[in-house]
């Protein structure tokens, strides 16, 4: 699930992606940035390994920041930024 | 029908460029604005000046507001009495070119709960009324006929309303200002639903600011006050004008580097609703499920088929709310500006209406009528449900089908409940009257808190969301204490750094979420206080100001020093007056508690997170004990000797002005 800049820059707010275990967080990452450039690069905090405070990266709906959590198949990955409030 | 755009969308005095012919002078003007007591009964107006030791302990805005009603009101009033009070107040830090400074608080007691009544407006109406020459107003009795306050340079006049009864708060606003031949003009106003004293009525500025919540356009309307009408041209003047500037613009950078701000000026609030629906985390059908399913049109991006800008309040560089044109449709053309997150939930995902065209329609409704958005949201979803359930019927709801996704019937009943008309008639109390006036089983399908209607957030995953809204001083809230950075999963060591002790990063996670609640509603009484906008602090983003930048900024804008700590306690301070209130006004421990599905009802839907979750009571309570006890309360959250003696309250009521 895409949300925010990242949603507008692919143009789709969902994308499938099939994954062949051992599959980490990291291989969907790379492959993210390498098809959709900068914005999803910086999803991953270079300096930490980690992915960005910037960033709202969870697995079924727990936030994660590392980026070698193991990904199932059927897994929902959400993509988003940091903002609430309501 | 107005087919073109309003007035009151273009903002004078442009929100980016608040200094527009003032002058800037050394010496803060926090201490020469005065307080005025206005007598609407008598005709009379006294203005004092604030003393130094309540801007210390209190600071203004929502701090001085609380003082004020905790040691004027008489306890257990009728709130619709003449006796209760009005009190307007302008954060300390208005006019700053920051953070959006221009945030007034609104309190009095609330016709809805029968305790604090209390919301914060933003816009532009606060620094008129500080140029105008005063700060705080104390506003008593009822007028015997509809009336105005005029509030310019120093002076305030009670002006004849008679022509403006009637009136929509848009057209009001417009009035008053071709009355007085000035553009500039800036007014609070009431609707019809304030002259009904709709009990949920609020006040408006502008085209889309509202104080909200509590009643407040009530009270006005029980007064016979339509409006308050600022036009100020006295200096704006702060202690130490050049590095404001420049610690404020430095501010409005780091602010606008963020990606949470970037979307916000891009999606307003609407940004939100991408995450919580898709986790499950908002209500839909009253409370029957936890995700709008189909709910695509509700996505911010279609807000993109109708916005003509984005625009902001004074002193903000976000710029969060959208300005749109509804081009077609019965109720075309329709100007407005928003819609924020929690109108999409009121008449949105509550009610099962999934077209952008409906919340477009239903906002301005609101807006025109002047009625609070959650509470007629939060209302008509109950009724949708009661009706679902066979506890009313056609013959109650005078015809209406109040089916789940029926705008026709939603657009009827916010008219009918701005009017007092039909079945809005037995909405327009508020929960409490209505449980009564309705019976059988209806309490237990009312998701209210202290009298007050919830948001359209499902907390059942959330436990310090739950214990929020659970112990808000003024009934289900998400602004008294919401920790929303609770929703990021930060690393634990983040957390411990901004809390000062141990908190789980899960948010599903009952662990140290007592202290999260508590320092949260010393930041945002602060917040309150000093006036400016909560998005602007750690609500939305762990990176946005808080304590250190707050004691900054006070110091260069009046010259006073308040340590980090010293401000900490004045939150809880005023934290404290609010609660002191309350117990007088008869609210105790049970008042503290959520409503039973949150524990007997498990989340149907949603991601594996969400879904299958409720708050376990044993859990909620020992939540409870530790909040009441982070506070110096007792187990009957009643403060202790110590406490008060701590935090100076042991003396009050003082009457220090
Ligand atoms: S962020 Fe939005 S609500 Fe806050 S001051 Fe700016 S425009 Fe107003």
């Amino acid at each position: 699930m895409l949300h925010a800049n990242l949603r507008e820059i692919v143009g789709k707010r969902e994308i499938i992606e099939e994954v062949h275990s051992p599959a980490i967080l990291k291989h969907l990452l790379d492959k993210l940035a390498q098809m959709y450039g900068k914005d999803f690069k910086q999803i991953v905090d270079q300096r930490e390994g980690k992915t960005s405070l910037e960033f709202l990266v969870s697995i079924n709906g727990q936030v994660t920041r590392d980026v070698y959590t193991k990904l199932n198949n059927n897994d929902v990955v959400m993509l988003s930024i940091p903002v609430g409030g309501g | 029908m107005q087919d073109t755009i309003p007035h009151l969308m273009a903002s004078p005095r442009s929100a980016k460029n608040p200094w527009l012919g003032k002058r800037v002078v050394d010496e803060s003007m926090v201490w020469t604005r005065k307080v005025a007591y206005i007598d609407l009964t008598q005709g009379t107006i006294i203005a004092k000046p604030i003393p130094k030791d309540l801007r210390r302990l209190y600071l203004g805005g929502r701090g001085i507001d609380m003082y004020l009603l905790y040691n004027h009101l008489e306890a257990r009033i009728n709130p619709l009495s003449p006796q209760n009070i009005l009190l307007i107040g302008v954060g300390m830090l208005c006019g700053i070119p920051a953070l959006g400074s221009g945030r007034c608080d609104i309190a009095a007691k609330s016709p809805l709960t029968g305790a604090v009544g209390d919301s914060n407006i933003g816009g532009f109406f606060a620094p008129e009324l500080r140029l105008a020459g005063f700060d705080h107003l104390v506003i008593t009795g009822k007028a015997e006929k509809p009336s105005y306050l005029w509030v310019n340079d120093g002076q305030i006049e009670i002006r004849d309303a008679t022509h403006l009864w009637e009136k929509d708060t848009f057209e009001t606003q417009d009035i008053i200002r071709d009355d007085a031949e000035d553009d500039e003009v800036k007014s609070l106003v009431i609707g019809i639903a304030g002259e009904k004293q709709v009990r949920f009525a609020n006040i408006r500025t502008g085209m889309k600011n509202a104080a909200g919540r509590t009643g407040m356009g009530c009270i006005m309307g029980a007064k016979n006050l339509k409006a308050i009408a600022a036009r100020g041209t006295l200096d704006i003047e702060f202690a130490h004008p050049d590095e404001l500037i420049e610690y404020s613009l430095e501010m409005n950078d780091k602010i606008l580097n963020t990606r949470w701000a970037k979307a916000q000026s891009r999606w307003g609030t609407l940004i939100i609703y991408s995450n919580t629906n898709t986790t499950g985390l908002i209500r839909t059908r009253n409370f029957q499920r936890n995700r709008l399913e189909n709910g695509e049109d509700l996505e911010p991006e279609s807000m993109d088929r109708y916005t003509i800008g984005m625009s902001g309040c004074y002193g903000c560089s976000v710029h969060c709310r959208h300005r749109y044109v509804l081009k077609e449709g019965p109720y075309a053309p329709i100007f407005g500006e928003g819609p924020e997150y929690t109108s999409l939930g009121a008449f949105g995902t509550m009610v099962d209406c999934k077209k952008m065209d409906t919340i477009l329609v239903a906002n301005h409704l609101v807006n025109k009528y002047g009625l609070d958005t959650l509470e007629t949201g939060g209302l008509i979803a109950w009724a949708m449900e009661l009706y679902e359930k066979g506890i009313i019927n056609k013959q109650d709801t005078a015809g209406l089908e109040l089916t789940w996704g029926n705008e026709d019937a939603l657009f009827k009943l916010i008219k009918q409940i701005a009017h007092r008309e039909g079945f809005g008639s037995t909405l327009a109390d508020g929960f409490k009257p209505a449980i009564t006036a309705i019976g059988k089983d209806s309490a237990s399908y009312a998701i209210q808190i202290k009298g007050m209607s919830n948001l359209h957030s499902d907390e059942r995953p959330t436990p310090s969301l739950a214990l929020n809204i659970a112990t808000s001083t003024r009934g289900a809230d998400h602004l008294r204490s919401r920790p929303a950075i609770d929703l990021y999963g930060l690393p634990e060591e983040l957390l411990e750094e901004i809390y000062g002790v141990p908190v789980s990063a899960d948010y599903t996670s009952y662990e140290g979420k007592a202290h999260m609640v508590a320092w949260q509603e010393r930041l945002y009484a602060v917040t309150d206080s000093i006036g400016i906008c909560k998005f602007q602090t750690v609500f939305c983003s762990v990176n946005a100001p808080k304590w250190d930048e707050f004691s900054k900024l006070i110091y260069l804008t009046t010259d006073l020093q308040l340590s980090e700590d010293q401000l900490m306690q004045v939150g809880e301070r005023i934290y404290t007056i609010e609660r002191l209130f309350n117990l007088r006004e008869g609210f105790s421990r049970k008042d503290d508690w959520l409503p039973d599905r949150y524990f007997d009802e498990a989340t149907p839907i949603g991601l594996p997170i969400a879904k299958g979750k409720k708050i376990n009571r044993e859990r909620f309570k020992k939540m409870l004990d530790e909040y009441y006890l982070l506070h110096g309360w007792d187990e009957n959250g009643v403060p202790k000797k110590e406490t008060l003696e701590k935090l100076n309250l042991d003396q009050e009521p003082s009457h220090q002005v």
